[in-house]
């Protein structure tokens, strides 16, 4: 049987409890922006949608390349995912639990949330199922549910194997409740394998159709900058591209932190890296191609927005974007950078905020500089949104950790079956 | 009829198990893996799992919802237009129906799922109890059915196999 261990138990317990600390001071910075009003934050007009909508997309990219990759790699008999496949899924699970709470945020009066949810007429709120909004809901939760699913189900074997070898106590009691009853027969397996291979197919649709959704938010107003038929794709590619770096973020201290360096080796942050490597290119391409058009078409709105962007006060962001997004994964095509960890650890540090700081120009800098010059503004966050930010990637990361330090890092049972395969071969 | 329970160290031994006892006309009920292994399940003669047919009903379920019910939902509406286009919008209902499919897919493959384990574990309890813990660790297990008066030939024959425990219950 594979075995995992928490080698630091005081070091994870502190750092658990650091994350919850700093999750709680930004859970009070959010009541003090409920008491006095969104005023507290940076938004005004024209830019109303800002760091709390550029975190959101952030942690929904996040969520949806952890689940894609896994299924993916399932999919596409990619052995060596049994490494990574359960940080991947229950990073989806944390990250979309932290994306989740920003639209409530966002909200001035956030007791009204579940006025977001496209329930019947009673209320007299006339939905608009023409809007991409409504369409989010309807996504988003999909994807939320299939996530839980997902990784729900691939635990199970594992839940069994932890009740049956576990030491008595109330930890083995709820695992034996989490395993429904599995006992390894083969048709347990058979229909395991089969529903598995099932959800996977439809988490790989639903990954392309729910972040094409969310980026229809943007690409079906007529704001110039979001405008544009490549949102979609690019915004997919986007998603991907963060998300392989974070999970990159979270392997490379997770291997020592959770005692699983035999398991996630060298070979596994290689073929991570030539992911990351692959959707830097992709992403790299797409912001060519916007580039382009918004110089081709000529559409002056267009064309001064790209103008603002390249040039204007947000500059500095974007230009850093290119840099971290861009320029930053080009190490990457040597084979001694991919497997180095202190280099791919700074090559996603800089994807990670490359990512986010994209979102927010995205958002900010084509809502500050729209088609009416006497309407055009500025845009600066506060400590409110700095601290809630901040506030959010602790809220992730102590879920992740708490979540992770509690079931097993690594598939058990696949790494069972890779055994016999290897036997067998 | 009585059930014998046998634990094997190695997937070699337990097909051998399976192919011996079918040579002597005694009944597989199943084997207990310690991980998905496709050889073991096939010879075991487990018919292929419902959840892709459950899946498609699902799915079918699911997009029929996310088109009735915005059509339902705006069915209702004063007569209010929203920048010029007709209340009932199936296209953009499409949308909400593509993703109710999705939903409505995954529900049902766990249902199928939930169901086909509740159904093998039922048919290999209680015998499957005792040994379910090295079948999770990581031993085969078979479980057959034979006459009470061929219970001890049976239990022989799992042992000639290079069964480590066997068990009669």
């Amino acid at each position: 049987m594979q075995r995992w261990s928490l080698p630091g138990v005081a070091v994870y317990w502190g750092m658990v409890g650091l994350l919850g600390g700093v999750w709680s001071l930004a859970a009070a910075v959010w009541l003090y922006q409920i008491y006095y009003g969104l005023q507290v934050a940076g938004l005004t007009h024209p830019v109303m949608w800002g760091t709390y909508i550029a975190t959101f997309v952030f942690w929904i990219g996040i969520a949806h390349s952890g689940t894609l990759m896994s299924a993916i790699l399932f999919l596409f008999r990619a052995h060596w995912r049994a490494t990574i496949a359960r940080l991947a899924e229950t990073m989806t699970i944390a990250a979309i639990m932290t994306a989740l709470l920003f639209p409530i945020i966002h909200l001035g009066r956030p007791w009204r949330a579940y006025w977001l949810i496209p329930y019947p007429n009673e209320r007299g709120l006339w939905i608009n199922f023409s809007s991409p909004l409504i369409w989010d809901a309807a996504a988003i939760g999909t994807y939320f549910v299939v996530s839980i699913l997902f990784w729900f189900l691939h635990l199970i074997p594992d839940f069994a194997t932890l009740r049956d070898h576990d030491r008595p106590g109330m930890r083995r009691r709820i695992f034996g409740w989490l395993a429904l009853g599995w006992s390894g027969t083969a048709q347990e397996w058979r229909s395991f394998r089969s529903a598995y291979a099932v959800l996977a197919g439809v988490i790989a649709v639903l990954v392309v159709s729910v972040h094409s959704v969310v980026s229809w938010d943007f690409a079906m107003a007529i704001v110039p900058g979001w405008h544009s038929t490549i949102f979609a794709p690019y915004f997919v590619a986007g998603a991907m591209f963060s998300g392989v770096a974070m999970i990159m973020l979270l392997l490379i201290p997770g291997r020592e932190l959770l005692g699983i360096q035999r398991h996630v080796t060298a070979d596994h942050l290689d073929k991570l890296a030539k992911l990351m490597l692959t959707f830097s290119l992709i992403v790299t391409y797409a912001y060519a191609t916007e580039f382009f058009f918004s110089f081709h078409d000529r559409d002056p709105f267009e064309h001064r927005q790209l103008l603002f962007r390249f040039t204007g006060s947000f500059a500095p962001l974007f230009w850093m974007t290119i840099a971290c997004n861009s320029g930053a994964p080009l190490v990457l095509f040597s084979g001694r950078a991919r497997r180095n960890p202190h280099v791919l650890l700074g090559v996603s540090l800089a994807v990670t905020i490359g990512m986010w700081v994209e979102r927010f120009v995205i958002i900010a800098a084509s809502l500050a500089h729209e088609y009416d010059s006497a309407a055009w503004g500025g845009y600066r966050p506060t400590y409110v949104e700095g601290s809630i930010v901040i506030g959010s990637l602790a809220f992730f990361l102590f879920w992740f950790l708490l979540i992770i330090g509690h079931i097993p890092a690594v598939a058990i049972a696949e790494q069972k079956e890779e055994q016999l395969r290897e036997a067998d071969a | 009829m009585r059930r014998v329970a046998a634990v094997f160290q190695t997937r070699e031994a337990v097909l051998g198990a399976i192919d011996a006892a079918r040579t002597r006309g005694l009944m597989i009920v199943t084997a207990l893996l310690p991980a998905y292994d496709a050889a073991v399940i096939d010879a075991v003669g487990v018919p292929p799992a419902w959840c892709g047919r459950v899946a498609l009903i699902g799915g079918i379920a699911g997009s029929a919802a996310g088109l009735l019910f915005p059509a339902w939902a705006v069915a209702q509406w004063p007569r209010v237009i929203v920048g010029g286009k007709p209340l009932l919008s199936w296209p953009t209902f499409l949308v909400i129906a593509f993703e109710l499919m999705l939903l409505g897919a995954a529900l049902g493959a766990v249902a199928a799922f939930l169901a086909g384990a509740w159904r093998g574990r039922r048919a290999a309890r209680p015998l499957s109890d005792l040994v379910r813990s090295s079948a999770s660790d990581a031993s085969f297990a078979l479980l057959i059915e034979c006459p009470p008066d061929r219970a001890r030939e049976a239990a022989e024959l799992m042992d000639s196999q290079g069964a480590v425990t066997c068990r009669v219950g």
